[in-house]
């Protein structure tokens, strides 16, 4: 049974990740003690988030109110199987972030590195937030954090077309986030008196059902400006930032774009949907099919602009966009097959799509190669990159046994107990495209004859390709493991 | 000695893939060697039953599901992998060989798995090693040839995923049993397309000649046995008595011989010929008489015999002088004349002729089906024989050994090594047994019949050697008209090729197009659409509130100036901007509400 | 050139004579349906003897004929029709 325990422990992971950045620039004459300040926060946060585990496993939440603004607005922090997920691959993944990020800035020999390392704290900051968030007001501020603080690691390289980048990536992610989310924060509270967001179960949500009953439109209106509010989510018609993002260093694409961010926003629309709006209110609203029509056809759409892009990067970001509407299908879905594969693919897509960014990074520091059709033959060269980049690729596919098959399982599943066969097409439409534009970069890096000289080149240094072959790794094992992962929507959803 | 466990075949090919990329020094190549023997000791020595059950996604997947049917064909794909792997000793990409155990790992898979969970799981394995086994030809064809492979195969392994879900979903079960034709659902169907890819049944067959031709000289001898016989066993097991399969497996038998009639490619007229012997076998099965059943598992047993020798000889051809086309090939039986004999057993075999095991299979599906008064189908297959000794038994060898030209000197041949013959002989010392001994075969049938049917009788001996010997003087007249071009014939991967370019031209790039477009919205729409509120704010401060108050009017003016300047995209501006709208919408809320 | 390939180059020498050997050996097959004979006609006519042997005749002639000279002028591309090569 889920009991509720009030604990303090619960800042310590946001105490650590909020110092972090300070001890970053404290540290800024000698790097190398700069880099082990995010080392040792990485590590420290992932393991104090570890110590929650065995309790939120069997079926504790654990909560923490930090201070009061409003009456019912509150800063409060929650522990549960859904926040712990992101919480926990968000701190992982920063330590081999910080890895491959050193060997990347190093590599490139890149100005700034002080503000990159010290955004870069503060954007998981801002994601730890974001996973422990236990209302609307907590969600959203710790969400801006995270648009605020990435800004500067998106125009990073301070050129026309950083900066070009960087502003549609602010006009889109703060424009949605005024004119979308706070509206709609604010018509939450207006409903239901309270910011507080329905915790220990999926079932009902914070509207109360005499709300609902007398307010059916503002209510769907409300999710709708949620929907369009949440643009980090990637959903068409709001997904252009993404790709546009793709000016910043990879490392940055890699986690945050591909992990953090993004992350963040799929997190947060499913926190939403399951403890904001809740199942029973989505099902009397009508409000889960149009949603999972709505990130449908965001897959196959985002899927076929992918098969057009020559620069990897691009097609790995349209990827991401159609990847991350999995997690939206899922949890729109409301069923409980759905809503596990869709929960158990941020994870999944986590470590997959990071190994398959670490790559393409690690590509740009090897070669300064950005198109796939320049990349021919480099695989005898650069063999454990494209090795873990194939196996990463197979999970994005969804071909067993890596894990990206394991959350498709379970969508698909999800499908058939909606009955809703378009949905499980367009699923299944997306395994035979993605086969379409990852299965070339394979085979031209291993078996076709190069088209530019090649010779000289060689593998990343090995601080960039240590971390992406063990995140591949970490993808097959979840493949024959899931229970990781699964273990945590399981207790979160009661099912 | 039978023993009550069961060690899987599967698995000691999966360990040797696993560690053959850690394996030092050059005596790794014995161990290639160890998992068929395993695998051969283990299925003759395993009882019938259910083995090995796995836990995985919810499900209890059965890995070991032994029974006669399952017996006949792992035991045929147990042989050929060991005939395979000595094939290719010689073979110093260890990438090969991974790929290739990879592949061996998933046939074993499919033919013992119990539920659809696990023939999925083993189908996309197979899949991916066969695609490998393609790709590691390393030329521009290949490549792209393996691709097109993959691309292809992944689309027919998503028609079995999504019928065995929607079958699940109907019936509750993944359990892997027959179906019956009569009262089938649109996800049976499902299933069959699935299958009848691998099956390279007419209309989808057109990936075996693209591939198999392009694949390893090593590779396509593991890839002519696996995938169709693996197909062959799960339509046996689930959709024997099909109607629509004995007609597609005729039109198959016949459709096959007459592309390989005028190939040039070796492999490709092989090729060719796997789709037309496997429709004997498809037509067996749709016909579903006991006595069709064990002919097309016969057929099937025999096949994997004699196609693998027929791809081991052109392999050696290949592998000796290069090339495999027959217009390029000529006056070599002189310098290989082993790799003739050879082949011509393994030719004789699938035309038919007495003395090896074609002949104990291959009539029997023939006169199963005329006895279950199928004299249409009867008349297909035996004009497919007609057409198979043409083209493979005659037609192959001649031109490329013989050609009527003077023994070929010019042709550098690189010198064959010890162990491809040892694999080809292997091979064809089993055909010529199986040929004279045919219980060998028979009693590992699996169904059964009322009477046996015994092949050695003066009259079957009689009309095969009267079909082909004057088959063989059909050619004889035909020889100057059937002399091979270098020409590529179309097939149907014509449209296949046609709807892949189609998507990207049609929608790919419109979408593509639309998504460019409208990623400038943002800047065209959104900057000046919060340039329109921007100017509202400043409208509604002036007409509104200065009118009110006028000390405040001048701050609430600023705000709205401010709001003006929103487009440099400042942090401050957004918020102010926000707040104007916050107080907007909370009093629409508050008047609606 | 080891044994078996002089032996075979001898063969090829000896070509007519295999070939007349061939034509006899068809003749005497023939002569032999006269006397063995199926009793279950699978299609009716091959009770006649000689059956087997003008449908493996005929069909032979017209299937070579038709698909080489018919239908593959109507399919045949150049080696490199798609580009793959």
């Amino acid at each position: 049974m889920t009991a509720t325990i009030e604990s303090a422990k619960l800042l310590i992971p946001l105490a650590v990740t909020l110092v972090a950045p300070f001890a970053i620039w404290f540290n800024r004459r000698d790097v190398n003690k700069r880099e082990a300040m995010s080392f040792i926060a990485a590590a420290v946060a992932f393991l104090t988030i570890c110590t929650f585990v065995p309790g939120v496993l069997k079926g504790n939440i654990y909560t923490y109110t930090l201070f009061t603004i409003l009456p019912g607005i509150t800063v409060s922090f929650v522990a549960d199987g859904l926040g712990m997920i992101f919480a926990l691959i968000a701190t992982f993944l920063w330590g081999f972030a910080t890895s491959y990020n050193v060997g990347y800035m190093r590599g490139l020999n890149e100005h700034a590195q002080t503000r990159y390392y010290f955004c870069f704290a503060v954007a998981i900051f801002g994601a730890v937030g974001v996973a422990f968030a236990a209302n609307v007001f907590t969600l959203y501020l710790f969400y801006e954090v995270i648009t605020v603080f990435t800004y500067p690691l998106v125009a990073h390289h301070q050129d026309a077309e950083g900066f070009a980048g960087a502003r549609k990536y602010l006009v889109y992610l703060m424009g949605t986030s005024k004119l979308f989310l706070l509206p709609a924060m604010i018509m939450t509270y207006v409903l239901c008196g309270t910011l507080d967001m329905s915790l220990g179960n999926v079932l009902t949500g914070m509207f109360p059902a005499d709300v609902v009953a007398k307010h059916p439109n503002l209510v769907r209106l409300t999710y709708a400006l949620y929907i369009c509010g949440l643009a980090k989510a990637a959903l068409m018609p709001f997904h252009n930032w993404l790709p546009s993002a793709m000016v910043a260093p990879t490392p940055v694409s890699a986690l945050l774009h591909a992990v953090a961010v993004v992350k963040a926003g799929v997190f947060s629309v499913s926190r939403i949907i399951l403890s904001g709006f809740g199942v029973q209110t989505m099902d009397v609203l009508g409000l889960g099919l149009p949603t999972a029509y709505l990130a449908a056809l965001t897959i196959v759409a985002a899927s076929f602009i992918a098969l057009t892009k020559d620069d990897i990067k691009a097609r790995l970001a349209y990827s991401t966009v159609s990847q991350l509407s999995y997690v939206i299908i899922g949890v729109a879905m409301l069923t409980p097959m759905a809503v596990q594969g869709g929960v158990m693919h941020i994870a999944h897509h986590a470590f997959s799509k990071i190994t398959l960014f670490f790559g393409a990074g690690a590509i740009y520091v090897a070669t300064h190669l950005k198109k796939i059709s320049l990349m021919n033959g480099l695989g005898r060269k650069m063999p454990w990159t494209f090795g873990a980049f194939g196996l990463a690729s197979l999970s994005m596919i969804g071909m067993p046994p890596v894990c990206g098959f394991v959350s498709k399982w379970y969508l698909v599943n999800g499908t058939l107990q909606t009955g809703q066969i378009v949905l499980l097409v367009a699923l299944l439409m997306s395994t035979a495209l993605n086969a379409g534009y990852f299965v070339p970069i394979f085979y031209r890096a291993f078996f076709k004859a190069p088209v530019v000289d090649i010779e000289k080149y060689k593998e990343a240094p090995l601080t960039m390709v240590v971390p992406l072959c063990f995140t591949a790794l970490v993808s097959l094992v979840l493949g024959f493991y899931p229970q990781l992962f699964q273990d945590f929507v399981r207790v979160f959803g009661n099912y | 000695m039978a023993t009550s466990s069961f060690i899987h075949p599967a698995l000691g090919f999966l360990a040797l893939a696993l560690i053959l990329p850690v394996l030092p020094g050059r005596q790794w190549k014995w161990l290639l060697l160890l998992p068929p023997v395993i695998a051969i000791w283990s299925i003759f020595t395993v009882e019938p039953g259910v083995y090995g059950m796995v836990p995985y996604l919810g499900q209890q997947m059965i890995w070991g599901r032994v029974d006669k049917l399952s017996i006949v064909f792992a035991q045929v794909f147990a042989i050929m992998s060991l005939i395979g792997m000595f094939y290719a000793l010689h073979v110093e990409d260890k990438a090969q060989h991974i790929a290739a155990s990879l592949y061996v790992a998933g046939g074993f898979g499919c033919v013992f798995a119990g539920d659809y969970l696990t023939v999925f799981l083993f189908w996309e394995l197979m899949s991916i090693g066969s695609t490998f086994l393609v790709f590691l030809n390393r030329t521009r064809e290949s490549v792209l040839a393996g691709f097109r492979y993959f691309l292809y195969h992944t689309i027919g392994g998503l028609f079995l995923l999504g019928g065995m879900l929607l079958r699940y979903k109907a019936t509750g079960t993944f359990a892997f049993e027959h179906i019956l034709p009569t009262g089938a659902a649109y996800y049976d169907w499902l299933i069959l397309i699935g299958f009848c890819v691998n099956a390279a049944v007419v209309p989808l067959h057109a990936w075996l000649p693209d591939a198999y031709p392009r694949g390893t000289v090593t590779g396509s001898v593991f890839m002519c046995a696996f995938t169709t016989k693996t197909a062959v066993y799960v339509l046996a097991r689930g959709f024997a008595g099909w109607e629509v399969l004995a007609v597609a497996g005729t039109i198959m038998a016949v459709y096959g011989v007459l592309y390989a009639c005028i190939e040039n490619n070796a492999r490709r007229i092989l090729s060719y010929h796997i789709v037309s012997q496997v429709g004997y076998m498809v037509a067996g099965i749709g016909i579903g008489t006991a006595m069709t059943l064990n002919g097309a598992v016969a057929h099937a047993y025999a096949h994997i015999l004699y196609k693998g020798l027929l791809f081991m000889g052109t392999g050696c051809l290949l592998y000796a002088a290069g090339t495999a086309k027959l217009d390029k090939l000529g006056g070599l039986v002189a310098r290989l004349p082993w790799v003739m004999i050879l082949y011509m057993v393994a030719a004789l075999s699938i035309s038919g002729m007495p003395l090896f095991n074609g002949f104990i299979s291959k009539t029997m599906t023939i006169a199963g089906a005329a006895e279950a008064h199928r004299t249409i189908l009867a008349l297909g297959l035996e004009i497919a024989a007609v057409g198979t000794f043409i083209s493979v038994g005659i037609k192959l060898p001649y031109f490329a050994f013989w050609g009527r030209k003077p023994t070929n000197w010019e042709m550098k041949l690189k010198p064959i090594p010890w162990n491809m013959y040892a694999g080809m002989a292997l091979a064809a010392g089993l055909c010529i047994a199986q040929g004279l001994y045919p219980e060998m075969l028979y009693r590992y049938l699996p169904y059964h019949v009322e009477h046996a049917y015994v092949p050695w009788t003066a009259w079957h001996v009689l009309q095969s050697l009267l079909l082909l010997g004057f088959s063989g003087l059909a050619f004889y007249f035909m020889r100057e008209i059937i002399t091979p071009h270098a020409k590529l014939n179309l097939d149907l991967d014509y449209f296949y090729r046609l709807i892949g370019r189609g998507v990207l031209r049609l929608v790919c790039r419109p979408v593509a197009w639309i998504d460019d477009r409208w990623t400038e919205a943002y800047r065209v729409a959104g900057l000046r659409g919060l340039l329109l509120l921007a100017a509202g704010a400043v409208w509604f401060d002036k007409k509104g509130i200065d009118t009110v108050v006028d000390g405040s009017a001048y701050t609430v003016r600023n705000i709205g100036r401010a709001g003006a300047k929103v487009q440099n995209g400042n942090l401050q501006d957004y918020l102010a901007l926000a707040a104007v709208l916050a107080l907007c919408v909370f009093g629409l809320v508050w008047y609606f509400g | 050139m080891n044994g078996l390939g002089a032996l075979f180059e001898r063969l090829k020498t000896q070509y007519k004579a295999w070939r007349n050997f061939f034509f006899v050996v068809l003749a005497g097959l023939v002569g032999l349906n006269f006397v063995i004979n199926t009793h279950e006609p699978h299609f009716g006519l091959d009770k006649y003897p000689g059956f087997f042997a003008g449908f493996g005749l005929i069909i032979g002639l017209v299937m070579v004929l038709v698909m080489k000279k018919i239908v593959q002028p109507l399919i045949a591309r150049k080696e490199d029709h798609y580009g793959d090569i």
